[in-house]
């Protein structure tokens, strides 16, 4: 799976936890209500949507930032399995 | 005049691991516009640090008895002419009573006979003047672990008075459990639904993990799980040190979580068939922590048998899974409750 796709997906999973928020791959999700409670059901979409699952050690607000870095954390996921 | 009457219980509350709550909650459960509170409450356990350094934590429901007072109303129950006589007037007033026996001896019980005294209570909820015998509710009798069996007048009579002559200072601590002997009065309430802001707040209680100076850590909600991990986790590094005596405790901890879980599972499908919000995806998580839980109480036992200590790793591993699981369905549910309560007001 290209990188441009996993990001067309990681955007769709933002928007289902963010429905308001406008952002694009650079912008920090924090300073559009990203928070500590939904980046977890983020965790969650992302899970669904590819079929992944992410490790305890990687739930953090960092790895969550941007669109593109939860773009490369997926992608690290699913060239792994 | 003889007479016979029977108050309703709930023979199977699924609490047995919590014997206060057990007695209760066949009380409570037996009341089905209760239900909804029943579903209010037992959101979170709580972990504490074993008394002794080989020991197993202690993981409890995090609410105690207290919560009862909104439903039931608990009195002290003082003899008139005699116990029998008193206990047969609370139950012809609808008025359940929970008294403590010396069950060595008691017939009914598992552990009649033996040379070792075991103080425990027993919820009478009926009486039978043709049998002359009261029904009760108790644990290890009838070769079940929560079970009803009865009790002559005469016998129930003689022991009661048996723990009141002996045991007054020993078992003083019980007081506030219903020792010697309560009346129990189910208060009326009309059916009101579970109460959601119960649920969310014992929810945002229920993240807490810390550990103290000495290393001893305390859990609450889903970071309990987390704690367990850690725990088998150094209990591996440290090549198995748990004393043999503390497995009975140790199964009964681990089977404690899947009654919980399994209350957590009930309470999805009596929320879910409220709005589908519930269902689904959060159930899936204490689904799959079900599982788990089912594994970690087989590779328990097969630990204790084999003392293989890669066991340990495995439980700890096992416990990880579910911590995650968890984590997860603790944000997803607090976020169903927000969208339940906010669909009022669109």
């Amino acid at each position: 799976m290209k990188l441009e796709a996993i990001e067309e997906t990681v955007v769709t999973c933002v928007k289902e936890v963010l429905p308001e928020a406008e952002f694009d791959s650079a912008t920090p999700l924090e300073e559009v209500g990203m928070d500590s409670m939904n980046y977890i059901r983020l965790v969650v979409e992302l899970e669904d949507s590819f079929g992944i699952e992410i490790q305890d050690q990687d739930i953090s607000l960092d790895n969550f930032a941007t669109v593109a870095m939860i773009s490369q954390l997926v992608s690290r996921y699913i060239q792994h399995n | 005049m003889r007479n016979k009457k029977r108050l309703p219980v709930h023979h199977n509350p699924a609490f047995s691991t919590e014997c206060y709550h057990q007695y209760r909650l066949s009380i409570v459960m037996a009341d089905p516009r209760k239900i909804g509170w029943v579903h209010s409450h037992f959101i979170n356990l709580k972990l504490l640090p074993p008394p002794v350094t080989e020991g197993f934590p202690m993981i409890r429901l995090e609410e105690h008895l207290d919560i009862y007072k909104e439903i039931l109303e608990e009195f002290p129950l003082v003899k008139s002419v005699d116990w029998v006589s008193t206990i047969r007037k609370a139950i012809s007033n609808q008025h359940y009573v929970v008294l403590y026996f010396n069950w060595r001896y008691i017939q009914a019980s598992k552990y009649y006979g033996h040379a070792a005294d075991l103080v425990h209570e027993a919820l009478i909820y009926g009486f039978d003047d043709e049998q002359q015998a009261f029904e009760m509710l108790a644990f290890d009798v009838e070769g079940k672990v929560y079970g009803a069996t009865k009790i002559s007048y005469q016998d129930c009579e003689r022991e009661l008075q048996r723990v009141l002559d002996t045991e007054m200072n020993a078992q003083r601590w019980f007081a506030f459990y219903g020792f010697p002997i309560v009346g129990i009065r189910p208060r009326d309430m009309k059916d009101s639904g579970p109460d959601m802001h119960s649920i969310y707040f014992a929810l945002d209680r229920g993240a807490v993990h810390s550990r103290d100076k000495a290393g001893n850590t305390f859990a609450v909600g889903f970071p309990v799980s987390l704690a367990l991990s850690e725990y088998f986790e150094s209990e591996c590094e440290r090549g198995g040190t748990i004393l043999e005596s503390e497995f009975a405790f140790w199964n009964v901890m681990v089977y404690k979580m899947i009654q919980h879980n399994a209350a957590m599972n009930r309470r999805l499908d009596f929320l879910g068939n409220m709005d589908p919000i519930f269902a689904e995806r959060i159930k899936g998580f204490y689904e799959k922590t079900k599982k788990g839980l089912a594994v970690i109480r087989s590779s328990s036992l097969q630990y204790q048998r084999s003392r293989d200590p890669a066991l340990l790793q495995e439980i700890s591993g096992l416990f990880a899974k579910n911590y995650e699981a968890e984590r997860r369905a603790h944000p997803l549910m607090k976020e169903a409750l927000v969208f339940h309560h906010l669909k009022k007001y669109s």
